[in-house]
């Protein structure tokens, strides 16, 4: 009785939450084959599909399509996890250590206003149009994204507990890494699921900027060549990926912060 | 000089583990303590009474060092506090397990692992005297208040602290669990007699842990009173209907409602 009243509950839920996808889907079927908008303006979806297949099949600009997808979280996770690595203990440190806080913090207080996205020219012009300018951009985007996340952190460690680690003799070194980076935790993990779809956006931004290769360099050259098509699988695709990156990070949070009974 | 100070104490030889002279504690415009003096002698187990935001808590945090008086010395064994520790061992008034440790290893946080280890015996006899059996691997969003309340006490008690600190630490227990609490307290205090400061809202409480009972007063925190408890140990809780017990209770209870 019971396992059925649920299971039919989950196949309710399952439904509401096709719904507005499926309305979505079907508002674009009506619009698109009844005529309404022109294939030129939103392609149909099986227009989509057959693009995607031509695409998988023989690439775009000289590189598979599997290999611009592979640009652009390369670059992505390889900019993500050095900017984590970096950032999170700076950002620990800075929480913690009120004299390391005023020495440096000063510095991220002038760097954290500017959009990680307006060094894009300059790094270009240090390091090319290559995967090198892509990777720094959003290590820095990340770094003080996790700066900042890791910071606030600390902060919000409970007194009473920094008091009770205390209370057992912690105190310096043995406190911080007892009481205040496992207290941290949860800070750091949102700061870095944000770091990560950020880090995303930015690399899109940045390969639409200047690139050879990745999915913000194929949208940006299919709308230079008007391939509405080829534009359109390109968003689609972003899509996809930011949502994996997404599942994926929210999956490792939940298995490192599984005592938050969430 | 030192027999004056021992006079003082009521002619006690041994000096008192802690010393409290004249302390005053100010929050900005609110005096949280306004002169409170006071000391306690080895193995004494002194209660604390007194109306909400009398300054309880800010008591006990100056003792385990967590925060300084405005004004005034607190000496613990003759020496000024210089930080928090083990040997002061703390059960807040708020249960401040660490969310990321299971009921074990909050019991032992703080232990090395070889003292973990070492100790292991021992922290299943408590994890039995406090009801967490079955619970030993569960993490704290798993437990009740009360369930966390004891898990804090637990982890206050196996340390053997020389001076044990508790803020109303019985506060969030059923009648049943807190009855069996205070005799626990007294099997501790009967193994190896630490120095007790216990904080409650409850006067029967109060008398029947205590030896001693000081009564204070909110805006300004004082000590309007102290009521001596003179009844002997060990105790068992037929002792709350005798009337050497009513006759303490009663005095207190005027205290706190003059
Ligand atoms: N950190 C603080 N900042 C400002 N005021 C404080 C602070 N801590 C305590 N106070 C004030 O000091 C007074 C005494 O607080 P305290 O916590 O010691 O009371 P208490 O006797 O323990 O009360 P309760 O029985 O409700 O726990 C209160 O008026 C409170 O507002
Ligand atoms: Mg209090």
């Amino acid at each position: 009785m019971a396992a059925e009243r649920t299971r039919s509950a989950q196949m309710l839920r399952w439904l509401r939450r096709g719904s507005g996808l499926g309305g979505c889907l079907a508002l674009w079927c009506i619009l698109s084959y009844g005529g309404i908008v022109s294939p030129g303006f939103l392609p149909s979806p099986s227009g989509i599909v057959e693009r995607f297949i031509e695409l998988a099949e023989n690439g775009y600009a000289n590189s598979s399509l599997w290999q611009h997808i592979f640009d652009s979280v390369y670059r992505t996770l390889a900019g993500f996890v050095l900017g984590v690595a970096a950032g999170t203990p700076t950002g620990l440190l800075l929480g913690y250590c009120r004299r390391f806080d005023e020495s440096v913090g000063p510095i991220f207080s002038f760097l954290r206003p500017i959009p990680p996205i307006a060094y894009t020219p300059l790094f270009v012009l240090y390091l090319g149009i290559g995967d090198a300018s892509k990777i720094v951009l959003i290590f820095i985007g990340a770094f003080l994204y996790m700066l900042l996340s890791a910071q606030a952190g600390v902060r919000n460690v409970p007194e009473v507990l920094v008091r009770a680690g205390r209370n057992a003799g912690l105190g310096g070194a043995g406190l911080f890494v007892r009481v205040i980076v496992p207290g941290s935790l949860p800070g750091i993990m949102t700061g870095a699921r944000t770091a990560l779809s950020v880090s995303w956006a930015l690399v899109v931004a940045a390969e639409l900027i200047a690139a050879q290769a990745g999915l913000g360099y194929m949208v940006s050259s299919a709308g230079v060549f008007f391939d509405i098509r080829t534009l359109f699988v390109g968003i689609i695709l972003i899509g996809i990926v930011g949502l994996i990156l997404d599942r994926t990070i929210l999956m490792i949070e939940r298995k490192l912060l599984h005592w938050q009974g969430r | 000089m030192l027999m004056t100070a021992a006079n003082a104490m009521g002619g006690s030889a041994t000096p008192p583990v802690i010393d409290i002279a004249g302390v005053q504690k100010r929050y900005g415009h609110v005096v949280a303590l306004a002169d409170v003096s006071f000391s306690v002698a080895r193995s004494e187990v002194v209660a604390i009474v007194g109306p909400s935001g009398c300054g309880k808590s800010t008591l006990l945090n100056i003792i385990a060092g967590f925060d300084e008086p405005t004004d005034g010395t607190v000496l613990v064994h003759g020496a000024p506090i210089v930080a928090p520790g083990p040997e002061r061992s703390v059960v807040f008034q708020q249960p401040a397990l660490f969310p990321w440790l299971n009921v074990r290893r909050n019991i032992v946080f703080g232990f090395s692992r070889a003292r973990a280890a070492r100790q292991s015996a021992r922290v299943d006899e408590f994890i039995d005297i406090m009801g967490l059996r079955g619970f030993e691997a569960s993490y704290p969003y798993q437990l009740s208040g009360g369930m966390m309340q004891r898990v804090s006490i637990a982890r206050a008690l196996i340390r053997d602290p020389e001076v044990l600190l508790m803020d109303e630490p019985f506060g969030a227990l059923d009648a049943q669990t807190r009855l069996t609490m205070q005799e626990l307290l007294h099997d501790v205090w009967a193994r190896y007699a630490p120095t007790i400061v216990f904080i409650t809202h409850d006067v029967d409480e109060a008398v029947f842990v205590s030896d001693r009972i000081l009564v204070m007063s909110a805006r300004p925190g004082l000590i309007r009173d102290v009521v001596e408890v003179p009844l002997k140990r060990p105790r068992s809780y037929e002792l709350i209907m005798s009337e050497a017990f009513v006759d303490i209770k009663r005095r207190v209870l005027a205290e706190l409602h003059a």
